[in-house]
C-alpha cells in the first residue's frame, strides 16, 4: 500500500511560510521503494514520521495509508498496523529501560506466532551485539541500544519500515552492516523504506529523495 | 492491605446474615408465632361487680385497628351457649367452650377445617397446650388414657350445644393444633350460625382480638396495652422486642460490613489506577509496538482476578470456620443453631462477588483507556 500526504501541514508550522517537498503539497510514497527525507535539525522530520505512525494528530490536510485516511483509523486498527504492516525505529529508540536487550526484542516477537529465536541470534551476530542480549538496556551505550532497536524493528512482517535518523551513534562499519541487514530484510518482504536524515545517504540506495 | 479490608467486610456480612437468618428460625419455628399477638381485655373487679363482660366495644376495636403496629386484626367470637363434648370410646364427657377467629389468622390450618350450613360435622382446632394439660394433668388424675396428636384426631366426638333458646347436636373431631392461639376453635361460619340459632344473639362482640404485628412498630405495643388496660401474651411481646433489637444489630453489622467492602474495593481500584498511571509510559510504548488495548486489559485483569479469587477464598473459609465455631459455642449454651448456610446468605454472597467484579473491571478498563 502507498503512503500519501495531501497538503498536510503540521500544527507547529501553521501560518509559517516555507517551501517544502513534503508539507502542504501532494506527495505519494510508492510501496516497495526506498525513500529518503532530509532536512536540517528541528525542521520536523520526526513529526513527519510520527504522523505516518499515528502518534500525532495535530495537522491539517489528509494523510492516507493505503486507502484509509489516518484520522479514521481506530486504536485497534493501529495496533494491527503496527504489529504487521508498519515497523519503526524511533529517533529516541523507545526501548524498555528495565528489560534486557533480548526481552525488548521479545516484546515484539510475542505479538507473532512464530518462533524468532534464530533470527534474534543471527541479527545480533551480524550487528555485533549478541554478547549484550542478556544485559539490561539501561547499561548499554547509545550505539548498542540503537542496534537493538534496529533488530527489534526487523522482527515482524511489514510493508513499510520507518527509520527516523537511525544511525546517529554508530561508526561507519556498523552502519554498513546495519544497512545490509535492513536492505536484505526489506527485499525479502517487498517492503518500502522511509528514512529521515540530516543529509547523509548512509549506505542505502534510494529511489526518491525529498527535502522537507 | 485493601485485600484484608475486603476479606473482613465480606466475612462480616456473610456471618451476620447467616446468624440472623438461623436465629430467626430458632425464635420462630414456623416463622409466624412471633408476629401474632392475642389481645384481651383485662378481667377486673368492675367486670365481677357489675357483671360486665370483658368485651371490646366497637370504639375500642376501631382504635386498636388504627394503631401503627397493627398490620391486620381479627376478632375472636365466643360461643354464647353451653358446649358439652363427649366420647364413648374414651369414656369421658366434659363441658367445653368454643371460640372462632377468621381463617387467615390460624396457623397450620388443615383443609378439613371448614363448615357449611346444614353439615352436622364440626371440625375443631385445639391449642397445643390443651393436649399437654390433658395428657399430663387431667388424664392421670381421672384414670384416662393419654392421647397423642395423631390419635386424638381419630376419636369421634359428640358435641351437644345448649343455648338460651335452642340446642343442637353435632359430630366433631379434632382436626388440628395451634401453637399461636390458645383456645378451642371452630370455623367462623359455624360460630356465627350457632350463635344466631342457639345462642340467640345477633351481635357478636369480640372477647379477644388477634393482631398481626407490624415489625417496625413493635416497640409501641407495650405502651399502648398498658395505657388501655389490655392483656397480651408477655412472652411474645418480649420475643418481639428481642427480634426487633436483633434486627437493628444485624443491620448495623451488615452496614459496617458493606462499608468495609465498598471502601476496600475503592482502594483496590485506586491501587490499580495508580499502577496504570505509574506505568503509563510503558503502556503507551506497548501500544506503539502494536499491542491492543484489550490485550493489555486482559493482563491487568489476570492480576486482579488472582488477587480477588484469593481474597474471596479466604473470606469464605473464615466465614465457614467462624460459623462453625459460633454454632458450636451456642450449642454449649443450649441454643441449637443450624450450621447449614441459608440460601439468602449464599445469594447475597454470589450477587456481591459478581457485582463487585464487574464494577472493578469496568473501572480498570476506563483507567486504561484514559491513560
Amino acid at each position: 500500500m502507498n503512503l500519501t500526504l495531501d497538503h498536510v501541514t503540521p500544527a507547529p508550522l501553521a501560518g509559517v511560510s516555507f517551501s517544502s517537498e513534503i508539507w502542504n503539497t501532494s506527495v505519494s510514497f510508492e510501496k516497495g521503494k526506498f525513500h529518503k527525507i532530509f532536512a536540517p535539525s528541528g525542521k520536523g522530520k520526526s513529526t513527519f514520521i510520527h504522523i505516518l505512525y499515528g502518534l500525532r494528530k495535530d495537522f491539517t490536510g489528509t494523510a492516507t495509508i493505503g486507502s484509509s485516511s489516518i484520522n479514521s483509523i481506530s486504536n485497534d486498527q493501529w495496533a494491527k498496523l503496527r504489529a504487521t504492516s508498519i515497523s519503526i525505529v524511533f529517533q529516541d529508540l523507545r526501548l524498555f529501560q528495565e528489560l534486557t536487550a533480548r526481552e525488548n526484542i521479545e516484546v515484539k516477537t510475542s505479538l507473532l506466532k512464530e518462533n524468532k529465536e534464530n533470527e534474534i541470534e543471527r541479527f545480533s551476530e551480524a550487528l555485533g551485539v549478541s554478547h549484550l542480549l542478556e544485559k539490561k538496556i539501561k547499561i548499554l551505550s547509545y550505539g548498542e541500544r540503537q542496534r537493538i532497536a534496529i533488530i527489534r524493528s526487523l522482527m515482524q512482517p511489514f510493508e513499510w519500515l520507518l527509520l527516523d535518523e537511525p544511525f546517529g551513534h554508530l561508526d561507519e562499519a556498523n552502519i554498513i552492516k546495519a544497512c545490509e541487514l535492513i536492505e536484505s530484510e526489506c527485499k525479502k518482504r517487498g517492503a518500502g523504506i522511509l528514512v529521515t536524515s540530516l543529509g547523509t545517504d548512509y549506505f542505502l540506495k534510494y529511489d526518491n529523495q525529498y527535502s522537507l | 492491605m485493601s485485600g484484608s479490608g475486603l476479606i473482613f467486610g465480606l466475612t462480616l456480612v456473610l456471618l451476620a446474615l447467616q446468624l440472623y437468618t438461623s436465629l430467626l428460625t430458632v425464635f420462630r419455628p414456623e416463622n409466624t408465632t412471633g408476629d401474632y399477638l392475642t389481645v384481651s381485655k383485662d378481667v377486673g373487679l368492675s367486670n365481677m361487680l357489675f357483671s360486665k363482660k370483658a368485651e371490646f366495644s366497637e370504639k375500642e376495636l376501631e382504635d386498636l385497628k388504627r394503631q401503627p403496629f397493627v398490620e391486620n386484626s381479627g376478632s375472636f367470637i365466643p360461643g354464647h351457649y353451653k358446649v358439652r363434648a363427649s366420647s364413648e370410646r374414651l369414656g369421658f364427657s366434659t363441658d367445653l367452650f368454643f371460640e372462632s377467629v377468621p381463617d387467615q389468622f390460624i396457623d397450620n390450618r388443615p383443609g378439613a377445617f371448614r363448615w357449611y350450613e346444614g353439615s352436622d360435622f364440626v371440625p375443631i382446632i385445639l391449642t397445643d397446650q390443651f393436649l399437654d394439660m390433658y395428657n399430663f394433668g387431667f388424664a392421670g388424675a381421672n384414670n384416662m388414657p393419654q392421647v397423642s396428636r395423631s390419635t386424638i384426631g381419630l376419636v369421634p366426638l359428640t358435641i351437644k350445644l345448649e343455648g338460651s333458646d335452642g340446642s343442637g347436636e353435632f359430630k366433631g373431631k379434632v382436626v388440628g393444633f395451634s401453637s399461636r392461639i390458645s383456645s378451642v376453635l371452630v370455623p367462623e361460619a359455624f360460630m356465627l350460625w350457632t350463635n344466631k340459632k342457639i345462642g340467640r344473639i345477633e351481635k357478636n362482640n369480640p372477647s379477644r382480638v388477634i393482631i398481626k404485628v407490624n415489625k417496625q412498630h413493635a416497640a409501641e405495643v407495650e405502651k399502648y396495652f398498658e395505657k388501655n388496660d389490655l392483656k397480651v401474651d408477655e412472652e411474645k411481646v418480649r420475643l418481639n422486642k428481642i427480634i426487633g433489637i436483633a434486627d437493628i444489630m444485624v443491620s448495623v453489622l451488615v452496614g459496617i460490613g458493606f462499608a468495609f467492602i465498598i471502601f476496600s474495593l475503592v482502594i483496590v481500584v485506586m491501587n490499580f489506577s495508580l499502577l496504570i498511571y505509574q506505568a503509563r509510559e510503558e503502556i503507551s510504548l506497548l501500544r506503539q509496538m502494536g499491542y491492543k488495548n484489550s490485550t493489555l486489559f486482559g493482563h491487568l485483569c489476570k492480576y486482579f482476578i488472582i488477587f480477588y479469587t484469593f481474597s474471596i477464598a479466604i473470606s469464605i473459609s473464615l466465614f465457614y470456620l467462624l460459623n462453625h465455631w459460633i454454632t458450636d459455642s451456642l450449642k454449649g449454651k443450649g441454643i441449637e443453631l443450624a450450621e447449614k448456610i441459608n440460601s439468602p446468605v449464599m445469594m447475597t454472597g454470589a450477587v456481591f462477588i459478581i457485582v463487585s467484579l464487574i464494577i472493578v473491571m469496568l473501572s480498570l478498563q476506563r483507567s486504561l483507556q484514559k491513560s
